[in-house]
């Protein structure tokens, strides 16, 4: 008994929910578009190490998730939110 | 949504418009080099005149605001080709051709408002101005990824046409990399638009 409950708990703290945390969290100005705000999306991705982005328009945030051991400069981040036609406000490294 | 689907795309991004309304059909495909510029091909069939305008079109953002919570745009938007007339006064005829114009726009999550100008030289063929203005609104805001629905009015001025000036509802929706517009002016044509951006 004590296994499965062991086995459940396991499966509880991998899985998507708790695995939701971001690595970079970056606040811009000006996206208020889904349409446009697809560029975002279609720069990170093409990013070496990074391997989950989430927009949020409500937040007007970019949220990333990086490999482990990945690494992407502040100056990076700044020159893809330029690309995409945003201007950065502020990055948020999580620990 | 900037003016016409955002005339600049991101850098190195790729956008293809298929537009349709009273006046003309027109497919603009276009690259963007840098965030400030895109570069494409534009081909237009005047139905009223008769005649076909290929052209090369640079569009250039002059200036952004990115505020939060909004975004504001001008662009200038120029064209350089060949107008062919196939029936008319001029059937059969081939004039260099140009078109040079402002679009404006502002909007936020609920609402939109355009503004766009264009003057057309087409030799003998053709030369005129126009100008176009939208204001749109949003029944509910959705976040990134759902279906986005716009209610929009469109209002034309031509000052060289018989109908100087129209109005077109028109309902816009996009998803993902997809945008459709369609709409009936108040003299009964058909305003449909598709835009995919690569």
């Amino acid at each position: 008994m004590k296994h499965i409950f062991l086995t459940l708990f396991l499966i509880f703290c991998i899985s998507p929910a708790f695995a939701a945390e971001k690595d970079v969290v970056i606040k811009v100005n000006g996206m208020v578009c889904d349409f446009c705000a697809q560029s975002v999306l279609k720069i990170f991705s093409k990013e070496e190490g990074v391997t989950d982005i989430d927009v949020s328009l409500d937040e007007s945030t970019v949220s990333l998730n990086l490999e482990d051991g990945a690494t992407i400069t502040d100056e990076k981040i700044a020159e893809i939110i330029n690309f995409s036609g945003y201007d950065l406000v502020e990055i948020i490294c999580i620990q | 949504m900037q003016a016409k689907a955002r005339p600049v795309s991101y850098q190195g991004g790729w956008t293809a418009m298929f537009m349709n309304d009273a006046d003309k059909h027109s497919a603009h495909i276009h690259y963007s080099p840098t965030v400030n510029t895109s570069l494409g091909y534009k081909l237009e069939y005047w139905r009223d005149g008769d005649f076909t305008v290929n052209a090369i079109q640079m569009n250039n953002l002059l200036k952004r605001w990115n505020k939060k919570g909004s975004q504001a745009n001008i662009y200038l938007k120029s064209g350089l080709g060949v107008a062919y007339s196939d029936a008319g006064d001029f059937d059969g005829e081939t004039d260099p051709a140009g078109f040079v114009g402002l679009a404006a726009d502002w909007e936020n999550r609920r609402f939109f408002v355009s503004y766009e100008n264009r003057y057309t030289e087409a030799g003998d063929i053709a030369d005129f101005y126009t100008q176009s203005a939208r204001v749109g609104i949003t029944p509910y805001i959705g976040e990134f990824g759902d279906l986005h629905t716009w209610i929009m009015l469109q209002a034309d001025h031509k000052p060289e046409s018989d109908n100087t000036l129209t109005f077109t509802p028109l309902i816009r929706m996009f998803k993902g990399v997809h945008l459709g517009e369609a709409g009936i002016s108040d003299e009964g044509d058909i305003l449909f638009n598709y835009v995919i951006r690569y």
